[in-house]
């Protein structure tokens, strides 16, 4: 019987060295030449290995039975993994993409999600759904239920004292709330935020907004694969809550591997890294296998050293059953 | 037994062993030795850049029982040495089950609790990366996670990242207060 493992790359990832590395290891592995689907066989089983690139590649994924399943790729906030059928930049020409492949989400979250609006919106030309506060949503992390319950009591000032607060961006952000983002619309015009953090690249605040998310993508998958791996940033806050809800209603068996915080750099090749090992004949629902998987996907990446502009990277991936 | 230096700088040097864990010299002859955990905190400290690399990556291999040789180092350097070694604790941590981590909180505690008080922020990837930025963490706030992740078995990082500076303060403050650590 053949073992589907199932790699789905999500908008941007799709392009970066990784992805073509692995593909040369697995041409050399089998002496296949791809593209996108090889089979190896080793003693008595047989992988059957493919990559995709679209939501629909990811969602069937999630519904082969026995499917090991790999989403490299962005979490885009929580927002879900991001799907682009070809190489799209950091803001695409809305005539090249017609759908923004940055909000064409597999929707697996929360309700709500907090993303923040230049980063996020301006950068990507998205707009998603703003949350509008008028009914309490009834799934949210205790993240943003600490924003939704502290902000309450906030005075809508834009400078005060309270952290969390909900006002206009226009009134508060003039500049970046008038910009017109690279698909000629001003997204963030009507938008309000909540809180306020600093990018860490630039230093400059960034404003984050509430959007609205849910789970209807997920909420439709009978999760038949045997694992799931959420190579994207911080999924486990994100996305195991959602992912777990929808396990016990169809009673899966499926296990996730996911990642605290920061996917990249030093994550950059865990995909490559769990694909060669389970192909080595890792078996990563046993817990002994397991735990070798995750020490050697989580082993700080040498490389990181080498570069050396690029001083520490958080990304740790844990088993959740 | 004492470590073979030559042994571990010729294994680092061998680009062609990717997981340490797989090789039977590593395993048999330089995991767990006497000697190997310094011999390796020195070559991070001072060797050349792509061994110094090779040589946290083995550490990341290294059994239970160094744990507490290696935090015993995270006095002795730089924001980005600290950084660099909580990582390689946080990849020896991560598979173990609720049961042994709250085993080891008691070994590793005191040479995580003086980082509580060290609100030096955490150097982010300076680099084009691909990163969708999402927390600004301190030394002290990496700390603090580290070891809840040992002391509660449900600990969810998800609220304390979210947390304003002077909220997670009150956070470390409190777990300071209910497990007697002096930090």
């Amino acid at each position: 019987m053949k073992i589907p493992i199932i790699i789905a790359y999500g908008v941007e990832f799709r392009d970066l060295p990784h992805r073509s590395d692995l593909e040369d290891e697995l041409n050399k592995l089998t002496g296949g030449s791809g593209p996108a689907h090889w089979v190896y066989k080793r003693g008595k089983k047989e992988y059957d290995i493919s990559i995709v690139f679209t939501k629909t590649g990811f969602a069937n994924a999630l519904n082969t039975e026995g499917a090991i399943v790999i989403y490299d790729g962005h979490a885009r906030w929580g927002q879900g993994p991001a799907f682009s059928d070809s190489a799209a930049p950091k803001c695409p020409d809305p005539t090249a993409f017609p759908v923004n492949p940055w909000e064409n989400h597999f929707r697996m979250g929360y309700d709500i999600v907090a993303t923040p609006c230049v980063e996020d919106i301006f950068t990507h030309g998205t707009d998603p759904v703003e949350y509008g506060a008028s009914k309490p949503p009834a799934f949210v992390s205790g993240s943003v239920e600490n924003v939704l319950k502290k902000a309450a009591a906030g005075s809508g000032k834009c400078a005060g004292k309270e952290f969390y607060n909900r006002r206009k961006l226009s009134a508060c952000a003039a500049a970046p709330a008038a910009k017109t983002n690279c698909r000629g619309q001003k997204t963030l015009e009507k938008r309000h935020f909540w809180y306020i953090l600093n990018n860490p690249h630039t230093g400059d605040p960034d404003y984050y907004t509430l959007v609205k998310v849910g789970d209807s993508d997920l909420s439709a998958s009978k999760l038949r694969c045997k694992v799931l791996f959420l190579n994207s940033c911080s999924s486990l806050p994100r996305f195991y809550a959602p992912l777990l809800r929808q396990k016990k209603k169809v009673k899966s068996d499926c296990v996730f591997y996911l990642t605290h915080r920061t996917a990249y750099p030093n994550l950059a090749r865990a995909t490559n890294t769990f694909v060669r090992m389970v192909l080595a004949g890792s078996e990563p629902t046993q817990k002994k296998d397991a735990q070798k998987l995750l020490k050697a996907m989580n082993a700080v990446n040498p490389g990181i050293f080498k570069a050396k502009k690029i001083k520490f990277a958080t990304g740790i991936i844990v088993l959740r059953w | 037994m004492t470590v073979n230096e030559l042994l571990v700088r010729r294994l680092l040097a061998d680009e062609k062993i990717v997981n340490f864990e797989d090789n039977a010299v590593f395993r048999n002859e330089i995991a767990g030795q006497t000697g190997a955990v310094s011999l390796l905190l020195g070559i991070m400290r001072s060797g050349p850049e792509r061994q110094a690399g090779r040589a946290a990556e083995m550490l990341c291999f290294f059994p239970l029982d160094s744990l507490p040789e290696i935090a015993q180092a995270l006095l002795q350097g730089s924001t980005d040495w600290q950084l660099t070694l909580l990582m390689i604790l946080w990849t020896i941590l991560a598979p173990l089950d609720a049961r042994e981590r709250q085993a080891l909180f008691e070994p590793l505690s005191p040479h995580l609790a003086p980082l509580l008080g060290d609100r030096t922020p955490v150097p982010q990837p300076a680099t084009e990366s691909p990163v969708e930025h999402e927390l600004d963490y301190r030394l002290c706030d990496e700390a603090y996670v580290l070891l809840q992740f040992l002391h509660e078995p449900n600990f969810d990082e998800e609220l304390f990242r979210s947390l304003p500076d002077y909220a997670r303060d009150g956070a470390i403050r409190n777990l300071v207060a209910r497990t007697d650590l002096v930090a």
